[in-house]
């Protein structure tokens, strides 16, 4: 078998495990790279830091294991931005894996930061199925109090000190939403609507679609994959998971690459030995 | 049969009502200012539609189903209510609302537009050219960056024009950082072009906010007059008699009497010069929330002291519109769906008991795989349900729980996308050999994509031209190439879906019933 025929024909196994020793360097290795942010990242950071003293921040959450690499940066990020900075949120989500999720990562930043529940975050947990976004997020946006009611430690909303004076989403500076998917429904039905600012955290292969929604200015920001979670990590000065998954991600990325042009040059030698052979 | 014609009615039904309702607006006729007055200005000028020159209002027209507008009613005839300035799709900074108008004699009128982008107020220009306002297209001043004290934008404006005694056009206004306001000076040769000068040094302003400022000039010179509250809440009215310069106060600060009735909170406040002393429009608000703008004089006193209360209601909302009663059941329909969504669920759930309940009884091929699933189904709902109930408790229910979520669920659930990666590899490593053009540009500008989205890509072409750095070309792609692109997919996508919505609603795509049958 000729080179270019082995150079096309690696065996899978190799592959993975080739793969496998890629993302591990830089968990042995300590690798330092800049990670400077990006346009869309850069919005969503100006986004939840031009909001108003006292004003409220939703953050919509629906990531779970399956998207753990992409979003848990993203959303500790925007969590730990909004505590450290002071910014009352309410959270809430459409997927009931999602919780313990993000209340481990509330939770560790509140403590940090010496924060209270009713007074800096409100979780309102599992409230809309993810199949019927388009009713519940335009019931929500209309008449919050009365489409919440209640928190999860069932206090209703009106004795909540936070969302005393909540009625709208014109009482939310800015929506952040977190999750596989981007969910459009915000910008339909809240930010076209109410004006309310809207952020995008998604994972990365979503992101090529929703590119068109910040040149339309329709969301103010992006936090695409890993790659976002890292950015903004590095902007709120607190390297953490984001940072450690993009590094790993830098080397398999890297691999592809390589894998890609190796196999092409192997083509093409193939096709130019086929060629003198014919001749 | 029955069934078929059910689906069809219900589906004919719905799909009526959420047509006519997105078709009709909420609220039929009814005057642009029916929910609400506020922020007026008086003039004596030719509004369009009127023959002669008298003294006009104008103020902001507030209605809950529509932007704001700039409104002029004559003084004289407060029944004739024209709308000056309503925002326009081909203008950006004013697309969400024209508010808080200013007459700037002879011919213009400043406003505060909300901007296009997130309803950042700014400072906006309308001229009179042929018995009408033309606004400009783009706002004279505009919020300042992070950090300054107009970062989130300008809420009040007060303009004075050249004169004898000041060379140049001065603009004070009240720039807003999040909650607090502040008030600023910017000054022009022309009145279009306006350079910032920053804030007003205005003693005893300390831990207090401005709400709107007006700048009157007397013979002692230019008196800023600043509507503004204290930590809480309660509002006053200050007169600072300014150094010619325009950027301090001098030693005379007067509080205000303003005398308005108890029961009413002023909003805003706009003090006009005229032959007949100081008018004042207020606009207050009773406890209901309705609005109404009063009028308001200043008797001829230096300094001044006092705001005597002429009229309480010069301007009242106008009339109410219609509702239709579509809009107004929007929610009991919403929820209906949602409930019916939710049922869905169950039902689903129901169907895979049925299924795997059936299996296992008849000890039929995959049995374990199903009692797994009903050990796995309820063995989660118990625990989950028993957690949730005691969520401080430390008992081995709940380190049951965490051991089913945290110890299973979710490295499973990560396991099953991380095998992603290992596929991604081998399917890139088989398949992407570039044989055509189109078939080389696909695989450069993934390249380019992997690359630029990893720090390693920044770190490979650091040193290189920006033009030539992988970030940058990546970024050229995605909100460029890759935009225009996904954008003319989605106009196909939903032009198509529309189409066939609608042949499935008019029961002309009878294929999709036949299955149902």
């Amino acid at each position: 078998m000729k080179w270019y025929e082995r150079l096309q024909r690696i065996d899978n196994r190799i592959l993975y495990v080739t793969l496998a020793v890629a993302v591990a360097i830089p968990a042995f290795a300590r690798l330092r790279m800049p990670i400077p942010p990006t346009t869309e990242t850069l919005g969503a950071y100006r986004a939840v830091e031009s909001v108003p003293p006292g004003r409220l921040v939703m953050v919509h959450s629906t990531w779970d294991a399956g998207t753990i690499g992409e979003c848990e940066g993203q959303c500790r990020a925007v969590i730990e931005h909004l505590m450290s900075r002071g910014k009352p949120f309410v959270i809430w989500t459409s997927n009931p894996a999602s919780p313990p999720f993000y209340n481990r990562i509330i939770e560790e930043t509140a403590r940090r930061h010496g924060r209270v529940y009713g007074r800096d975050w409100v979780d309102f947990g599992y409230k809309v199925p993810g199949g019927a976004m388009a009713f519940g997020v335009q019931a929500m946006a209309r008449d919050f109090p009365g489409y919440m009611k209640e928190d999860v430690r069932g206090t209703p909303v009106s004795q909540i000190p936070v969302l005393r004076n909540v009625r709208d989403a014109r009482d939310f500076d800015l929506i952040v939403t977190i999750g596989y998917n981007p969910i459009g429904e915000f910008i339909q039905f809240v930010q076209a609507v109410y004006g309310t600012k809207v952020v995008f955290g998604i994972a990365a292969i979503n992101s090529t679609t929703t590119y068109s929604y910040i040149d339309s200015k329709q969301i103010v920001g992006m936090l695409v994959g890993a790659r976002g979670g890292a950015e903004y990590e590095v902007l709120v000065r607190r390297p953490g998971r984001g940072v450690q998954i993009i590094m790993a991600q830098s080397f398999g990325h890297l691999l592809i690459v390589v894998l890609v042009v190796l196999a092409n040059v192997a083509a093409i030698a193939q096709r130019r030995a086929a060629r003198r052979q014919s001749v | 049969m029955l069934k078929r014609r059910a689906i069809i009615i219900v589906t004919f039904v719905a799909g009526l009502y959420y047509l006519l309702e997105f078709l009709l607006p909420p609220r039929l006729g009814g005057s642009p200012d029916a929910d609400g007055v506020e922020a007026a200005t008086m003039v004596k000028s030719k509004l369009p539609g009127l023959s002669r020159t008298a003294w006009y209002l104008a103020y902001t027209g507030i209605r809950n189903d529509r932007r704001p507008v700039l409104m002029g009613m004559p003084l004289e005839r407060r029944y004739v209510r024209t709308v000056l300035l309503a925002p326009a799709f081909n203008r950006h900074d004013d697309y969400r609302g024209c508010t808080r108008p200013q007459f700037v004699v002879p011919d213009r009128l400043y406003y505060i537009g909300l901007g296009w982008d997130d309803r950042t107020p700014r400072v906006c220009l309308a001229m009179m050219r042929d018995g009408r306002w033309q606004p400009r297209g783009d706002a004279v001043l505009r919020e300042g960056k992070p950090g300054e004290p107009d970062a989130s934008g300008i809420g009040w404006v007060s303009v004075q024009t050249r004169s004898e005694a000041v060379s140049e056009w001065r603009m004070w206004y009240v720039g807003r950082q999040g909650d607090v306001g502040t008030v600023c000076l910017a000054v022009s040769p022309d009145g279009l072009r306006w350079e910032k000068r920053g804030p007003v040094a205005l003693a005893g302003m300390d831990g207090v906010s401005a709400d709107c400022v007006n700048a009157v000039m007397t013979r002692e010179g230019t008196v800023l007059w600043v509507l503004g509250h204290d930590a809480s809440g309660e509002r006053w009215v200050r007169t600072f008699l300014l150094t010619p310069d325009g950027r301090h106060a001098r030693d005379r600060v007067t509080t205000v009497d303003a005398q308005i009735p108890p029961e009413l909170d002023m909003q805003d406040l706009r003090i006009e010069s005229s032959a007949d002393g100081l008018q004042g429009l207020a606009t207050l608000r009773d406890n209901a929330g309705k609005t109404r703008i009063a009028w308001l004089a200043s008797p001829v006193e230096f300094p001044e002291r006092r705001l005597v209360l002429r009229e309480t209601s010069l301007v009242v909302p106008g009339s109410p519109p219609w509702s239709t009663v579509l809009s107004d059941v929007r929610g009991t329909v919403d929820d209906i769906l949602v409930v019916i969504g939710a049922f869905a669920v169950g039902l689903g759930l129901i169907g895979l008991a049925q299924v795997h309940g059936k299996r296992v009884l008849a000890l039929q091929k995959g049995w374990p795989e199903s009692t797994a699933f009903f050990v796995a189904a309820i063995a989660m709902a118990a625990f989950t349900v028993y957690a949730r109930l005691n969520p401080e408790a430390k008992t081995w229910g709940t380190k049951a729980y965490d051991l089913l979520f945290y110890g299973l669920l979710q490295p499973l659930g990560s396991s099953m996308f991380s095998l992603l990666a290992a596929y991604l590899v081998s399917a890139a490593y088989r398949a992407f050999r570039v044989r055509t053009f189109e078939g080389g540009l696909l695989a450069a500008s993934a390249t380019l994509i992997m690359l630029g989205q990893v720090p390693v890509g920044n770190w490979l072409t650091q040193n290189l031209p920006p033009y030539l750095q992988i970030p940058k070309v990546m970024a050229w792609v995605l909100f460029v190439s890759n935009t225009a692109v996904v954008r003319a997919v989605n106009f196909g996508i939903f032009v198509g879906a529309l189409a066939t919505a609608l042949r499935v609603w008019l029961s002309m795509d009878r294929a999709s019933m036949r299955s149902i049958e």
